[in-house]
C-alpha cells in the first residue's frame, strides 16, 4: 500500500516538473520576441542621410556676412586662420568672423537637431593643431546609449595653408 | 442472518465504490477546469501577441513608406540640383516651375503629381536667411489620423540672385526638405 501511494506521488511530482518547464518554455519564447528590438528603418535612414546633408549643407550656407565670398566654410576657414583676433573678416562692425560663425551655426542648431531632440557633438579642428578646437557643440553626445553616426569628414583649407576637418556624430536611439 | 449480513456487506461495499469514482471523477473534471483555463489563458496570449505583431508590422510598413517617400522626392530630377549629388541640394529655380504647373487645376501635372504625392505633404523650409521662409510643394487633400515625417537638410540654391552689380549669381542657403506622410 505505502509502496503504491509513494509511486503515486513520484509520478504527482513528474507531472509537476512536465507543466513547470512548459510554462518556462512560453515564458522564454515570450521573451525572445518581446525584449528582441528591431532596427527602426526610418531612424536609421533619416540619421545616416542627416549626419552628411547636414554638414554639407551647413558649410556651403550663404550668410549676411558682409564679405565677398561669405558661405560658412570660408568664415570657418577665416576664424580658425586668426583665432587669437576673432578672425580677420570683419561680418558687421565688430562682428568677426569667429563669433559670425559661432551664432550662425547655434542658430542652426536650434532650428534642426536641438528642435528634432538629438544627441550630438559638431566639432571642427586644424590637422596640425587640434587643440583647441575651432569649434566643438557637444549635446549630451557621450549619454548615448545606441549607436554613433558620424558624418563623412569635411575639410576646409585656411589662407594660411593650414587643413581643418568638420565633423558631425549624432546618436541613434 | 447470514444473508442480511452479506447484503449489508455488498451495499456498503457499493456505496465505498461509489464515493471513490465521485472523487475520481470530481478530480477529473478539476484537471480540466485546469486545462481549460491554461488553454484559455494560452489563446489570449497569442492572440494578444499576434495583435502586437499585426501593429508592429502595420508600423514598419508605414516606416517604410515614409523613407521611400522621402527618397522619391529627394532624388527628383524635377527640383534636384543639376551638378549636385542626388539628395543634397534643391534648385529653387526647378521647385518654383514645378510648384506652378502642379497648381494648374486639371492639367496632367496635377494629375500626375497627386497619384505621386498621394497622402504626402512635400514642403521645403528655409532656416537662417531671411530670403525667403518657406515653400510648399505639394499638400494632399486627405483626412488622416496619423502622420509622420521625414526631415532632411538640404541646400536650396537660387540661381537667380543678382548681385550688386546686376550679375546674376548663385546663392546657397541651408533648407530642410520635409515629406510628411499621412495614413
Amino acid at each position: 500500500m505505502l509502496r503504491y501511494t509513494g509511486k503515486k506521488s513520484q509520478l504527482e511530482v513528474v507531472g509537476l516538473i512536465v507543466i513547470v518547464i512548459l510554462l518556462s518554455l512560453a515564458l522564454l519564447f515570450y521573451l525572445q520576441f518581446s525584449l528582441r528590438k528591431e532596427p527602426e528603418l526610418k531612424k536609421t535612414y533619416t540619421t545616416a542621410q542627416m549626419t552628411n546633408n547636414m554638414v554639407n549643407t551647413m558649410l556651403r550656407t550663404s550668410t549676411n556676412c558682409n564679405a565677398i565670398e561669405n558661405t560658412l566654410d570660408v568664415l570657418i576657414a577665416d576664424c580658425a586662420n586668426d583665432p587669437d583676433n576673432r578672425g580677420r573678416v570683419e561680418c558687421r562692425p565688430g562682428v568677426y568672423s569667429c563669433e559670425f560663425v559661432d551664432s550662425e551655426i547655434r542658430k542652426l542648431l536650434d532650428e534642426t537637431l536641438n528642435l528634432w531632440q538629438k544627441k550630438y557633438r559638431l566639432y571642427s579642428f586644424l590637422i596640425e593643431a587640434p587643440e583647441p578646437p575651432i569649434f566643438d557643440y557637444n549635446n549630451d553626445i557621450q549619454k548615448c546609449t545606441g549607436n554613433i553616426d558620424s558624418s563623412d569628414t569635411y575639410t576646409i583649407r585656411t589662407a594660411g595653408g593650414l587643413l581643418g576637418v568638420v565633423l558631425l556624430e549624432v546618436c541613434v536611439e | 442472518m447470514k444473508g442480511l449480513n452479506a447484503l449489508a456487506h455488498a451495499l456498503l461495499y457499493i456505496k465505498m465504490r461509489t464515493k471513490k469514482s465521485q472523487l475520481k471523477m470530481t478530480e477529473t473534471i478539476a484537471i480540466l477546469v485546469v486545462f481549460f483555463i491554461l488553454l484559455l489563458f494560452g489563446l489570449v496570449f497569442y492572440g494578444q501577441y499576434q495583435k502586437s505583431s499585426l501593429a508592429k508590422q502595420e508600423e514598419r510598413f508605414f516606416e517604410g513608406r515614409a523613407v521611400a517617400s522621402s527618397l522619391k522626392t529627394n532624388f527628383m530630377q524635377e527640383i534636384r540640383c543639376e551638378d549636385e549629388p542626388t539628395g543634397t541640394c534643391i534648385d529653387l529655380y526647378k521647385f518654383d516651375i514645378l510648384k506652378n504647373k502642379i497648381e494648374e487645376p486639371g492639367s496632367d501635372y496635377a494629375r500626375f503629381y497627386s497619384n505621386l504625392f498621394y497622402g504626402m505633404k512635400v514642403s521645403i523650409e528655409n532656416l537662417i536667411s531671411d530670403y525667403f521662409d518657406g515653400a510648399v510643394l505639394y499638400e494632399s487633400p486627405v483626412n488622416w489620423t496619423r502622420k509622420t515625417a521625414v526631415q532632411t537638410p538640404v541646400i536650396l540654391r537660387d540661381v537667380t540672385a543678382v548681385a550688386g552689380d546686376g550679375t546674376y549669381i548663385k546663392k546657397e542657403y541651408f533648407g530642410v526638405l520635409n515629406v510628411e506622410i499621412y495614413r
